[in-house]
């Protein structure tokens, strides 16, 4: 037997916790509401403190009886008194369950277990481009969005415009512009579903080269150009290098940017500031874009989210063109922020639901971005 | 159909205790045998309630990464047991003085049967290697979670747990031929 196994029969031969004192102590833990318990409790940590530390072996050598009753009370004091010596409750290390405004921030766009629920109204003002009086009232109202990650899925539902010239399913293949009320896309696995209610059409877009998690620009991916579609209002359409007619990829998908930078951890924390009367944690971030030593345009973006549940708030990006000087920039104003449970049903948030059954016209990414003439 | 992961029932546990529930159904008897070979079952009753209380007051905030909830109890219950382990020795600095040495690092009361050699030349360890020896030996945890637990890079963890099996071999080796 060598030292690991003899460590690990050692360990064989401690006993399974006393069920009673396991069931004791959920109950304890469980009947707390352990942050209001440490807030109250650094009030009394002056006055108490010491004592109601964990006491030592040599200090509970009476009956087990006694170790009983007494063990309720230190979990009384755990609730009510003891978690006030307990300041730090995260350990910090690599990996661990981080607390730091970074990472909370992006665990509130992209919460494990759960579905990000939020509405986001978008406004961009791309030299001039939003003051166009053929798209003034494209933005009939906030974008609605479902997203969970790992795997990502969401749906988004875009508010429609009945101004013909906010249309963005013509360039899917010669739809014509949307009149319906709502524009409804949702991604999950490589496949992003474009849905147009009362038109009983669905167009999947299958992309083998779909982007992972936080990469949804990625060229070429099916992703990109659906959040292009929801996120560019109104699209703008020029010649691609192939001389085919596709979105360009400005102004920035900013929720993808903001999302792709908390996880590069891009953005560093600014700190706590008030705004509107809000309390906030203010998130800044740069990046450059260009090719070799040339930079052809520098983008900042300021994220900010409220300070005690890190729900977003508003995100801005502002792109400087280093040869023109010319300024571009994406706002985002985010509300109802909620976090819904990723079960059953909430699972078919994330899903398009046809009020009838749609005509579905599967195409490639390829298709899309080389339409026949 | 499997269980939820950790990190599922952590998220739902912001909103449901039931799940948080789950969560110490899962963990609290490994937690607990792991804190009582280090500090007594008695203290390790207090080590247990104090974890998971400061993990379900943390519930709301915290979240984990690749499948590192284990990893954050154990690194609560290793500090609350490191806490226990310096008042032990503070004490023993005293007793020391007057009846010689004093408490070792292990001193499982209360019918904790264990191996008395094993458990002495534990304590010839080094601090650090002992506490990456017992993680990966008592704990069961891989190198990414004693990394999360101790806040070291992987490989530093590769190399501790590989000089604290050495040190303990050696001593064992060591006594085994006094014994022979």
């Amino acid at each position: 037997m060598n030292e690991l196994e003899r460590l690990q029969a050692a360990h064989q031969q401690i006993p399974d916790p006393d069920p009673i004192v396991l069931s004791a102590v959920r109950e304890r833990v469980l009947a707390a509401d352990g942050e209001r318990a440490r807030g109250r409790d650094r009030e009394r940590v002056s006055h108490r403190g010491r004592r109601h530390a964990p006491r030592t072996a040599r200090d509970r050598a009476g009956p087990r009886t006694w170790r009983r009753f007494a063990l309720a009370g230190a979990v009384a004091c755990v609730l009510a008194g003891v978690t006030a010596v307990s300041i730090d409750v995260a350990p910090r290390g690599p990996g661990l369950p981080r607390l730091d405004t970074v990472e909370q921030a992006r665990a509130a766009l992209a919460p494990p277990g759960a579905i990000a629920h939020y509405t986001v109204a978008l406004s961009s003002d791309a030299n001039g481009r939003d003051h166009d009086p053929r798209y003034a009232d494209c933005n009939a109202g906030p974008l609605e969005v479902w997203r969970a990650a790992s795997p990502t899925r969401w749906r988004a539902v875009q508010p429609v415009s009945d101004n013909p010239s906010c249309g963005t399913m013509d360039l899917s293949q010669g739809l014509g512009p949307v009149t319906a009320p709502r524009l409804e896309v949702s991604y999950a696995a490589g496949r992003t579903s474009m849905y147009v209610p009362g038109r009983d059409l669905m167009l999947v877009i299958d992309d083998e080269k779909a982007p992972a998690d936080g990469e949804r620009r990625a060229p070429s991916s099916a992703a990109s150009a659906a959040s292009i579609q929801l996120f560019s209002t109104p699209p703008v359409r020029k010649p691609g290098h192939d001389g085919a007619e596709f979105v360009d990829s400005r102004p920035p998908d900013l929720i993808s940017d903001v999302e792709q930078m908390l996880a590069k951890g891009e953005l560093r924390d600014e700190g706590e500031s008030v705004r509107d009367g809000r309390r906030v944690h203010v998130l800044t971030g740069s990046s450059e874009r260009g090719f070799g030593d040339e930079v052809f345009e520098r983008t900042t973006i300021e994220y900010v989210t409220d300070a005690e549940t890190y729900a977003p708030i508003s995100a801005k990006s502002t792109t400087v063109m280093a040869e023109t000087g010319a300024v571009a920039s994406t706002s985002a104003a985010f509300a109802g922020y909620e976090r819904i449970p990723l079960d059953r049903d909430g699972a078919t948030l994330l899903e398009i639901q046809p009020e009838r059954k749609p005509k579905v016209i599967e195409q490639t990414i390829e298709q899309i971005k080389n339409p026949p003439r | 159909m499997d269980d939820p992961a950790d990190d599922a029932l952590l998220e739902a546990a912001r909103t449901d205790r039931s799940a948080f529930g789950a969560l110490f159904d899962r963990h609290a008897p490994a937690i607990y045998r792991f804190a009582a070979h280090r500090v007594g079952r008695s203290v390790a009753e207090d080590v247990l309630a104090e974890t998971f209380t400061r993990a379900f007051a943390a519930r709301r905030r915290a979240y984990t990464t690749d499948g590192s909830l284990r990893a954050w109890l154990y690194a609560i219950a290793s500090n609350l047991i490191a806490d226990e382990l310096r008042r032990r020795e503070r004490r023993s600095a005293a007793e020391e003085r007057l009846r010689g040495r004093g408490e070792t690092q292990f001193a499982p009361e209360e019918g904790v049967a264990t191996d008395p050699e094993l458990l002495a030349a534990l304590d010839l360890l080094r601090d650090e290697e002992r506490e990456v020896l017992l993680l990966f030996a008592w704990g069961e945890l891989s190198y990414a979670e004693i990394a999360v637990v101790t806040g070291v890079a992987i490989g530093t963890v590769r190399s501790r747990l590989n000089r604290a099996r050495r040190r303990l071999r050696a001593v064992l080796d060591a006594n085994a031929s006094e014994v022979a």
